[in-house]
């Protein structure tokens, strides 16, 4: 086995050396056998970030337990450490042993957002590995991919090997039994391998599928030109994740991370349907851990991690049947071993002032909330039921509660968008200002409103209702961003805005088709990488690299697609049918609401799973499930503090 | 009279070591990594009061970022009487690869922390080429060198900070005593720096030694009895 040697000189020159020398606790060594398939987990961002990622604990953990895989980690080194890896010449290596990850066998991409793609290729790169498919002879190393953005990685398409669709700790199991198999079989293709492992619910084989393009540019067809591929891949899904493996051994960090905590997850999906989202459209139906099983869990993890901190995950914590119990018997366990519990994205309604203490035990900071749009109007449009009542009420309970500092968060440039509704921005956000002149908290002093109103440019995603919307120009972004800047005048309001640029190239690569990838290794070429890092990004790059590839952004952004329009991910099935999301789209425009799964199923075609809370699940566990419409929630933008939305 | 309300607390004063991987940590991260290890060994630990409570752990000089210590120290508060054996049992299987528990000892009656007594440390620089460096710095009248912190930098001389230069049969080695502690401490960072500055040492020679604090120096202790 051939291993890096990091030198003591290389370790005392970069920032945080910890993040390259692993020996964490519950890390894996395995001895190195002729047989043994050997795995790289590949996070394209920093350690502190990838180890903040709970499919990678979840899949390390699966992995390691099979005798026949090792399992180890990959993470994007820092700019330094690049640079010193590139003047002294040592490959891209593995955390636990150091190797230079083109002597695995298969190395699995996680994709996490459409910005990391620079890095996935800056990883191949640094181990000197070809970029595209067809480049790589040899049977291994595999490069795959899996992840929330798998359904739809056309721009990154043409360097996979095979793309894992939809919930992988179900998958990667019998992936890897064939790849085990694979490994001892002489004479093995690639083809082969590949083939086999179509025959698997979740397995697209880009190099499976021709596509053919019109002269407008869109799609013309998407065909296989195999017969082991299916013409559509329908996403693998887990329909009891109670019986999902989960780490018992937790990988524990030495070094500080972002999210330096435990996580359960307590239910995967989202019933409330919110157009521009979509995380809960992919993740249909929603599927609920049991609170047995969650309470063992918790348990378990404290155990072997020693961390004083579990975080609920979820999309929407309130929206989990029995979350009240929950809590109560988690609490009851946890507080005597001195370990706090965090609930990001729950509703403020469903707790009383008191349980919002205990749980956030007396951290007075981070209370998100996301209306997501400035008028009620705009709301419905987006699907997002909640009204301005509901916001101010909720402000008004945690300013009597003590706490001042608060996070509004909304997205400009959302379908249907008039001045008004950004101006609306402003007026609830002035709104809450005066809530807070008129409350006076029920203990403590009163302090100082800080609030931070922040406002992300909207990015049309693939399977969403919003897949066919246009995105705003630059030009327009910016005017409303300064609409904004003039309207939000309180001192004791901050008004951030993200950078106009990153969102049109994240819009370009989450609609984008195979025609990008030329363009990724041309922006990787200039040293571009870190896009999802605001002081890295640089969009000239991207925007030059389009332009000598012939390709026009706005044909990916601001142009709005017509019904019949092939999408270049229109291969790939998650569960959810084009027509309900067309006819979503129809109802965006009439700002017509459509209920939450629970109140009503509009049969989105995830039923076909027949799982979780839809009504053709077999057997469905009732709930107690508060019914009321008020606060709703969005992801947990953050995943520290409670974020109330 | 002691307070009847006080909670009765129990020190254990822990000898440990850090080679490896866990050399590279920063002190804050040391302190996260033993108090995780002490949380999974399930061990009855002293939390101080307030909003966030946490373990009080005392630990008598954070060796910096990328020195190997033989004897490192840390004093553990309990809320309850544990063995040392149970003590020392217990946390071996729970603490990270690269760090061995040495020795425990229950600690009664110290007015000053441990943190407070720490006066002076052996330290051994490994050197991948041959360096000689003992007479030379034993001999030299003044070692200036840059001293950065966080607003200004300054020159300050190391020199007064050297106590001994031992012998070594090692020709690639330097074993010293030095000034440790939170009143005047050599950095061996910048004890490098003045090796290549002034005694014209390589780089690449300094930059891949090997630095091992072998152990600390203590001042006597003064107990709550005088
Ligand atoms: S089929 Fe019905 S219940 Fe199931 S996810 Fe779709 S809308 Fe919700
Ligand atoms: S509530 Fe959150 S996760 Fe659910 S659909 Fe809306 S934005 Fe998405």
């Amino acid at each position: 086995m051939n291993c890096v040697n990091l030198s003591r000189s290389l370790l005392r020159s970069v920032e945080k050396p910890a993040r390259y020398v692993g020996g964490e606790v519950n890390s894996v060594v395995k001895e190195v056998t002729k047989d043994l398939v050997r795995f790289g987990f590949c996070f394209p961002d920093t350690y502190e970030i990838g180890m903040s990622n709970m499919a990678l604990r979840i899949i390390y953990n699966i992995l390691n337990r099979r005798n026949d895989v090792w399992c180890e980690r990959v993470f994007s080194p820092w700019i330094d450490m690049e640079a010193a890896m590139r003047e002294q010449g040592i490959p891209l290596f593995t955390i636990e042993s150091r190797t230079p990850i083109n002597e695995l066998d298969v190395l699995g991409f996680t994709l996490q957002h459409e910005l990391s793609y620079s890095n996935i290729l800056n990883m191949l790169d640094l181990a000197s590995i070809p970029f595209y498919t067809h480049e790589r002879e040899d049977l291994f190393p595999l490069i795959c991919a899996g992840g929330p953005i798998a359904y739809c990685c056309e721009p990154i398409a043409d360097f996979l090997d095979f793309v894992m669709v939809g919930d992988g700790e179900g998958l990667i199991d019998d992936v890897m039994d064939i790849i085990v198999a694979a490994k001892t079989k002489p004479n093995m293709t690639k083809e082969a391998l590949l083939a086999e492992l179509c025959g698997l619910q979740g397995i697209y084989v880009p190099s499976f599928y021709d596509v053919k393009y019109n002269n407008d540019g869109t799609v013309k067809e998407i065909e296989p030109n195999h017969p082991a591929a299916p013409k559509k891949v329908l996403k693998y899904i887990v329909r009891d994740l109670d019986r999902v493996p989960f780490p018992t051994q937790m990988l524990v960090p030495n070094t500080e991370i972002v999210h330096d905590r435990m996580f359960l997850e307590i239910f995967r999906g989202c019933p409330r349907g919110c157009r521009f989202c979509q995380a809960g459209q992919l993740y249909r139906p929603v599927r609920e851990k049991l609170p047995n099983t969650l309470v063992q869990n918790a348990l378990e993890m404290t155990r072997s991690s020693g961390y004083d901190e579990l975080g609920l995950l979820s999309l929407s914590t309130s929206d989990y049947g029995c979350l009240g119990p929950l809590t109560d018997n988690l609490l009851e366990l946890l507080e005597p071993k001195q370990v706090s519990l965090s609930l990001p994205s729950l509703r403020l309604d469903s707790f009383s002032m008191d349980l919002m203490e205990r749980v956030s035990r007396g951290r007075r900071s981070g209370l998100t909330f996301a209306p997501e749009a400035g008028t009620q109007r705009l709301r419905d449009v987006i699907n997002k039921g909640i009204t301005e009542e509901d916001l101010l009420t909720a402000a008004a309970t945690a300013f009597a509660g003590g706490y001042a500092g608060i996070k509004l968060y909304f997205m400009l440039g959302l379908p249907t968008e008039t001045e008004e509704d950004v101006a609306g921005i402003a007026d609830l956000a002035n709104k809450v200002a005066e809530v807070h002149r008129n409350t006076t908290p029920v203990k403590g002093k009163r302090r100082r409103l800080s609030m931070v109103v922040s406002t992300s440019m909207f990015v049309p995603k693939p399977f969403t209702p919003f897949q066919w919307a246009a995105q705003d120009s630059i030009e327009k972004m910016q005017e409303k961003q300064d609409i904004l800047k003039e309207n939000i005048k309180n001192r004791g309001i901050r008004y951030n805005w993200h950078d106009a640029t990153v969102s049109r190239w994240e819009a370009v690569l989450a609609r984008g088709d195979r025609r990008l990838a030329p363009v990724l290794v041309r922006g990787l070429r200039q040293g571009q990488t870190f896009d999802a890092w605001d002081e890295q990004f640089n969009g000239e790059v991207w925007f030059e690299a389009m332009a000598v590839e012939g390709l026009d952004p706005d044909f990916y952004t601001t142009r709005q697609r017509t019904k019949e329009e092939i999408f270049p991910w229109d291969h790939i099935d998650c569960g959810v049918s084009k027509s309900f999301f067309w006819s979503e789209w129809e109802k965006a425009q009439r700002a017509e609401l459509t209920a939450e799964c629970r109140t009503a199923c509009h049969a989105c075609g995830a039923q076909q799973f027949k799982c979780g809370i839809c009504p053709t699940a077999p057997t469905q566990i009732k709930s107690e499930q508060p019914q009321s419409n008020d606060f709703k929630s969005s992801h947990s933008r953050e995943q520290g503090g409670a974020a109330y939305v | 009279m002691s307070d009847p309300n006080a909670v009765q607390k129990w020190q254990v004063r822990l000898c440990f070591s850090i080679k490896g991987a866990l050399v590279w940590l920063g002190h804050l991260d040391m302190m996260r990594t033993m108090e995780r290890s002490l949380r999974r060994a399930e061990l009855p630990l002293f939390y101080s009061q307030g909003f966030n409570p946490r373990p009080e752990l005392v630990f008598a000089l954070p060796a910096g970022v990328g020195i190997e210590t033989e004897r490192d120290y840390v004093d553990i508060f309990l809320r309850e009487h544990v063995s040392i054996t149970n003590f020392l049992d217990r946390l071996a299987k729970t603490v990270p690869p690269n760090l061995t528990l040495l020795d425990a000892h229950l600690v009664v009656d110290e007015k000053k922390s441990i943190m407070g007594r720490v006066c002076a440390a052996d330290y051994g620089l490994y050197f991948p080429k041959a360096a000689s460096f003992g007479t030379l710095i034993w001999e030299a009248q003044a070692m200036q060198v840059e001293k950065h912190s966080k607003k200004k930098s300054r020159i300050i001389d190391l020199r007064p900070m050297l106590l001994e230069v031992y012998d070594s049969e090692d020709s690639n080695a330097l074993e010293i005593k030095v000034k440790a502690g939170s009143a005047e401490n050599m950095r061996m960072d910048l004890l490098s720096q003045v090796l290549v500055d002034q005694f014209g040492a390589s780089e690449d020679n300094v930059n891949n030694a090997r630095i091992v604090r072998h152990d600390l120096y203590f001042l006597p202790v003064k107990t709550n009895k005088g």
